[in-house]
């Protein structure tokens, strides 16, 4: 060996001696401060054993009295300890019997459920577990489990704990309320009414129906408030009555009310509102229903409106009465100021205003040519038509200012346009067919009435007519006979001078005219006088037409009296008067020249040695006959029709002007009597006639 | 003129004292009245006058202060009861119709002259 060697030996062995002693001392160092660790740990050990005894101890207490199932079971599964409240959910009671968790689990959540356990073992706690568990007497549970791992001195797992809750009765109640929900929500959306829930007077919530109606979005109905789609006229009533909800009087109030849409327009409807109460009686909500009644008002305005024509118009027969009244309620129906009604003449060919609802009041009465505008077209064809837009409408003839739209509608009667009924309005395309069709049912309901009223009022301008004439007549009846006095006059005074002058030359010529023409001069006279006599015969038969007094009273004889003092009766004819003689309805001056004509007749035409004449008469029911008989030269049969008319003389005979029977025949037919005749020509004749009682 | 004619030779034939003063119409009547100091004692009217007619003429006399007194007899041919009423409603002292007859006429002139002689008349 080698001395270095050796030297190196020998230090190394010093070395390690040293390391040894030194590490020995680390040792007895080390080993002292680990025995003083270790008895600290023991120490503390034993503090922590006994803290940890004391903890379970006391949460044993606390999980035992918990209401939720508490459970701890070994890696198996198998339960090791359960609180009272997881043996009654159970059914097991492992006092008595073993039971591994596994056997509780519900078939459909085994998968589930294994799953869960691992994350449990992974991640040594699971939480939110929802689960459904099989108890022993086969009831099906739903639990909720929190579980941890239970960890051994050594961090190893030895078992696992979990706290179950039973949420059956609550999972019940829940699928419950949200089946109801599910099943409120298919009513509300579903639901023809709209339904708005109001708090502290915001949306919070709507229906299908009411965004329909409305035409708004759920999210820009939210953000509007109940006044935002009202009008503000009609807040008013809902403010009171809502202010009564507020105050626990009322629980609910139903107003017809308009909203606005979104597009503008206006929709009414019917709105039932009610409150939703808390426990203190608080309103918490309030829900509105409201049902669209647009349609439903539409129509009853129409059967209103209607229902106002055929009243307004009820009982009247003026024509101008009934087309104010049907102007006036269109025109309130149709929410326009321009209506008018036409009166068509067929036979005329004119519609002719008669009555005008209009601002303007005093609208110059104008009269249209069948067929000429709109309103002359529909007097034609008789069907009702509408002019979205009077600008493009060549036939239309302007009547008032901006008048864009209009409609007309016939009044048809017996198949013939007798009226027209016409409206205006300020904006374009303002007509609808439902105005059409309305108007068109007033026009049918009124056609009767104004068709009655029509010809009411042409009778009566046909009566007014009738009585102009009339009148006219009786004043040229009166001119007439006005006319024959002065006519008469007129001739009579010619005559008289003539006659005057005729007496002068005779007067003045006397012994010197020669035997001939005295005669002549005589025959002039004789003329004359018949002339005379004609002109007063013609005279009195143009004023037997005038009408009498009324209720006057004749004596027929005191009247007879008379006439024996006027006429002149020859001595060989005498005059008879059969028996008293009855007083008789009637003019005493055209009665006496009815027996006046008829006795100077029979005066006149007798040639018998002892002329008599007889009167007489006899009473009927209704009238008198009287009879003048004479046993004079009589008249040939076929002269008995002749004799009564006017300048039929049967003689010539310087008496006789041929005027006094038809002056006979003229008052007897005055007093709505008969004249007629019986005669033997040669024999004598009878004049009867007859006089009404009344 | 012939009528003038008539009643100037009933006068003459009568030998009666009365002066007749002789209008052709109602107008000229009116002027001849105008003379007041020489007032007809009556006056004998035809009803058919030209331009004023007699009722006419008879309406102005009745409601004039001085001529109203003035006893005026209608002479005419018309027997029309209207005028007849109208001129007796209007004031008329007589109303004789015109007969036909020259005859008859100078008699009935001659009692209605002789009739208005033995009259006492108011002068105003």
């Amino acid at each position: 060996m080698i001395k270095s060697q050796v030297d190196i030996m020998e230090r190394a062995l010093a070395r390690e001696r040293a390391a040894r002693k030194e590490a020995e001392r680390i040792l007895e160092n080390k080993s002292l401060q680990l025995y003083n660790t270790s008895h600290e740990l023991k120490v503390s050990n034993q503090k922590l054993e006994e803290l940890l005894e004391e903890r379970t101890s006391q949460l044993q207490g606390v999980f035992e009295n918990i209401y939720d199932a508490y459970v701890i079971i070994d890696l198996n599964g198998n339960a090791l300890k359960m609180n009272n409240a997881a043996t009654e959910l159970f059914g097991y009671d492992i006092n008595k019997e073993t039971l591994n968790v596994m056997n509780l689990l519900h078939k459909e959540d085994v998968k589930y459920a294994f799953d869960s356990f691992q994350q449990l073992t992974e991640q040594g706690f699971f939480t939110d577990f929802t689960t459904r568990i099989v108890t022993r007497n086969k009831g099906v549970r739903w639990v909720h489990i929190n579980a941890s791992i239970i960890f051994n001195r050594r961090k190893m797992p030895i078992g696992a704990q979990g706290v179950v809750r039973d949420i059956t009765d609550a999972k019940y109640t829940a699928e419950l309320m949200e089946q109801q929900k599910k099943e409120l929500d298919v009513i509300v959306e579903n639901s023809s009414l709209g339904i708005i829930l109001i708090r502290d007077k915001k949306i919070v919530r709507t229906n299908e129906a009411i965004k329909k109606l409305l035409g708004y979005s759920e999210k820009e109905l939210i953000k509007l408030t109940i006044e935002d789609i009202s009008f503000k006229e009609e807040m008013e009533e809902s403010k009171k009555f809502l202010m009564k909800i507020e105050a626990g009087k009322i629980d609910e109030y139903t107003v017809t009310k308009r909203y606005k849409k979104k597009s503008g327009s206006v929709v009414w409807a019917r709105t039932n509102v009610s409150a939703v109460r808390n426990g203190q009686g608080k309103v918490m909500f309030l829900v509105a229903h409201i049902e669209d009644i647009t349609a439903e008002r539409k129509s009853s305005l129409i059967i209103e409106m209607i229902n106002d024509v055929a009243k307004s118009i009820l009982g009247k027969m003026d024509i101008y009465e009934i087309a104010w009244e049907i102007a006036d309620n269109i025109a309130d129906y149709l929410n326009t100021d321009n209506c008018t009604i036409y009166l068509v003449d067929q036979e005329q060919k004119t519609l002719e205003q008669i009555a005008t609802y209009s601002e303007k009041v005093d609208i110059k009465k104008a009269t249209f040519t069948i067929g000429v505008g709109v309103a002359g077209t529909v007097a034609k064809t008789g069907k009702a038509e509408i002019i979205k837009n009077t600008e493009l409408e060549e036939r239309y003839v302007a009547r008032g200012a901006n008048l864009l739209s209009k409609i007309a509608v016939p009044i048809i009667s017996d198949g013939e346009v007798i009226g027209v009924i016409d409206s205006e309005h300020r904006k374009r395309n303002y007509y609808t067919k439902e105005h059409q069709s309305t108007l068109e049912s007033v026009a049918g309901l009124v056609a009767m009435q104004f068709k009655s009223a029509i010809n009411l009022r042409e009778r009566q301008l046909a009566e007014s007519k009738n009585k102009e004439l009339l009148d006219e007549l009786g004043k040229s009846n009166e001119e007439l006979q006005e006319y024959a006095h002065i006519v008469s006059h007129d001739l009579k005074s010619p005559l008289r001078s003539i006659n005057t002058l005729v007496t002068w030359i005779k007067e003045d010529t006397k012994g010197q005219l020669d035997e001939t023409s005295v005669q002549n001069f005589g025959l002039i006279e004789s003329t004359l006088e018949k002339m005379e006599m004609l002109i007063s015969d013609v005279l009195m038969y143009s004023s037997v037409g005038t009408k009498d007094e009324e209720g006057q009273m004749t004596d027929v004889n005191a009247l007879l009296e008379d006439l024996k003092q006027i006429l002149y009766v020859p001595e060989h004819i005498s005059i008879e008067i059969l028996k008293p003689m009855p007083t008789v309805p009637g003019d005493k001056v055209k009665l006496q020249q009815l027996f006046q004509n008829l006795i100077s007749n029979a005066v006149k035409f007798n040639d018998k040695k002892n002329g008599r004449i007889e009167i007489g008469f006899h009473e009927e029911q209704s009238f008198y006959q009287f009879m003048v008989k004479d046993n004079g030269i009589g008249i040939k049969k076929e002269y008995h029709d002749k004799i009564f008319k006017i300048f039929q003389s049967l003689n010539v005979s310087k008496d006789s002007t041929g005027v006094g029977l038809s002056i006979v025949k003229k008052i007897v037919d005055l007093y709505g009597g008969n004249v007629w005749v019986e005669s033997t020509f040669g024999k004598g004749t009878t004049f009867y006639f007859t006089l009404s009682k009344g | 003129m012939i009528e003038v004619m008539k009643l100037n030779r009933v006068v003459a034939s009568l030998e009666l004292p009365h002066k007749i003063t002789e209008a052709n119409n109602g107008e000229e009547a009116l002027k001849v009245l105008e003379q007041k100091d020489r007032l007809p004692d009556i006056i004998l009217l035809d009803l058919n006058m030209p331009k004023i007619n007699g009722i006419e003429f008879l309406s102005i006399l009745k409601n004039d202060e001085r001529m109203k007194y003035i006893p005026t007899i209608v002479l005419t041919t018309s027997s029309n009861q209207k005028d007849l009423l109208e001129c007796y409603r209007i004031g008329i002292a007589g109303y004789v119709l015109k007969p036909l007859k020259y005859e008859d006429y100078t008699s009935k002139l001659e009692r209605l002259l002789c009739y208005w002689s033995i009259n006492e008349l108011i002068k105003v």
